[in-house]
């Protein structure tokens, strides 16, 4: 009935999303003097 | 500097401008077309929503709970909690009118690094992971009609996914045309089979008595109530798609709040009745395991042809499903794009038909490759959890955005702030 998600799962997809930090950072340096994006306060 | 004639010859613009290509760089669409109304929005609310879900949860639930009320309640608490969390979005939508949904509310809210993790998640995986599902599901059942080869049903698949990247890549208003109709369609099929089962007395009321009281052999009332609740919360799942494409919605906060008060109270209204029909065509003694529930109440009700019936209206509800999926997920790689987060291209829209296009066509490579691979069902199981935390964190985004005044402050207030919010955090909450 549901897509149950075990421990091991769960952490592997938090581990895939977080390794999206380095694609961000060089998204970003790739940015200053274009845009302006919203940061948190 | 003079073009192609080739190129101009198919260009709408050529029609009403000089043949250069300064003049068709400077006339064409740089931003989404706001061409969608109430009723688009409400049927990609609704027509997400009921996909397959409706087919197998009810079972589970059931079987959980063993009591006609507490099935019937669960239903109707989830869909509260549901609304809660729409009312939550209809405000975020109307803080920040443009195209992205969560990505949007999640960058205002918590800076653009947490709105990018959201995004790349849908990006790499998730998105594309949902709509190869949505397509394999569709193929699967098609295939049970027409007696496909498993190669054949996956050729299926890709095809629906391209066919409806194709309608989205040429007209958003085509794409909401298909969406209402098969929304329609789909209420209209629900609707007949309830007609069908009452009209011809195929069931029997005895099977609500007791109404109350569980059944032998079902789970404790919290642990059932955990089961349904849970059960309850997949089977919504898919009413926030509908704020990605707000970049094309005509007045967006307005109309994307009454979409989504209005696609929710459907899809509950329709949800609480299926699940009174099946009730009423099988006692909950007699309900084994999903599968086997849905081949009982197509036999009840169509006969020898119920399987095959059956799998045409789950054909209808998933492709569904598919073509709104279809529609928003690209919105996010596109609001991405624009911020310079993801591939230039993709922040690009399409000269002659003012889509996302090239957004549309990443979206679609991606889901291919997944139904080709067959791989997407253990890579959903993956991203699920962080998917829902997104969720709830883009609601938790209105406490920081309404703290901070942040966007349109005239926008339509979700009413019973804070336990509007609130309430959908407890629902997913439930989930973990």
């Amino acid at each position: 009935m549901v897509a149950a998600h075990s421990p091991r799962e769960t952490a592997l997809g938090i581990v895939v999303v977080a390794a999206g930090l380095p694609v961000y950072a060089l998204f970003r340096r790739q940015l200053p003097g274009k845009r302006n994006l919203v940061e948190a306060d | 500097m003079q073009v192609r004639p080739g190129f101009l010859k198919w260009s709408f613009i050529n029609d009403r401008y000089p043949m250069t290509a300064e003049t068709v760089t400077a006339t064409a669409p740089k931003e989404l077309r706001r061409e969608l109304g109430l009723a688009s929005a409400t049927a990609v609310v609704a027509g997400e929503c009921i996909a397959v879900g409706i087919f197998l949860t009810p079972a589970g639930m059931a079987k959980a709970l063993g009591s006609p009320m507490w099935l019937l309640l669960v239903w109707l608490l989830v869909g509260a909690m549901t609304m809660s969390g729409a009312l939550c979005f209809g405000e975020l939508a109307g803080r920040f009118p443009r195209a992205g949904g969560s990505y949007v509310y999640l960058q205002e809210a918590f800076g653009s690094g947490v709105a990018f993790l959201y995004g790349w998640m849908c990006l790499l995986v998730m998105d594309p992971g949902l709509s190869a599902s949505l397509a394999t599901g569709t193929a699967t059942y098609a295939a049970y009609i027409f007696h496909w080869s498993a190669p054949i049903t996956k050729l299926a698949a890709i095809a629906a996914i391209w066919a409806l990247c194709l309608l989205n890549i040429v007209s958003i208003r085509m794409s909401a045309s298909f969406m209402r109709w098969i929304t329609w369609l789909k209420l209209g099929v629900l609707g007949l089979l309830t007609v069908w089962a009452l009209l011809f007395r195929l069931g029997s009321w005895s099977n609500f008595v007791p109404f109350v009281a569980q059944r032998p052999g079902s789970m404790s009332l919290m642990g059932g109530l955990a089961v349904a609740l849970v059960g309850a919360f997949y089977s919504f799942g898919g009413w926030w798609e509908v704020s990605k494409i707000e970049g094309e919605i005509r007045d967006p906060g307005r109309t994307l709040q009454r979409a989504m008060v209005l696609g929710v109270t459907v899809v509950t209204a329709v949800y609480v009745l299926i699940s009174g029909v099946f009730l009423y065509l099988i006692s909950l003694e007699s309900v084994t395991s999903n599968e086997t529930f849905v081949a009982q109440v197509g036999s009840i009700l169509f006969g020898p042809a119920g399987g095959v019936v059956f799998a045409a209206i789950v054909v209808v509800c998933v492709l569904g499903s598919l073509a709104g999926f279809t529609m928003s997920a690209p919105r996010v790689y596109y609001a991405m794009a624009k911020d310079g987060l993801f591939l230039e291209a993709a922040g690009r829209v399409h000269p002659r038909y003012g889509t996302p296009a090239t957004a549309i066509v990443v979206q679609g490579a991606i889901a291919a490759l997944l139904v080709w691979m067959s791989s997407f069902q253990q890579i959903i199981a993956y991203f699920i959890f962080v998917a829902v935390a997104f969720l709830g964190l883009t609601v938790a985004g209105l406490f920081v955005l309404r703290g901070r005044n942040r966007g349109d402050t005239t926008a339509t207030l979700a009413p019973g702030y804070p336990f509007t919010p609130l309430a959908f955090l407890v629902l997913v909450a439930f989930y973990w």
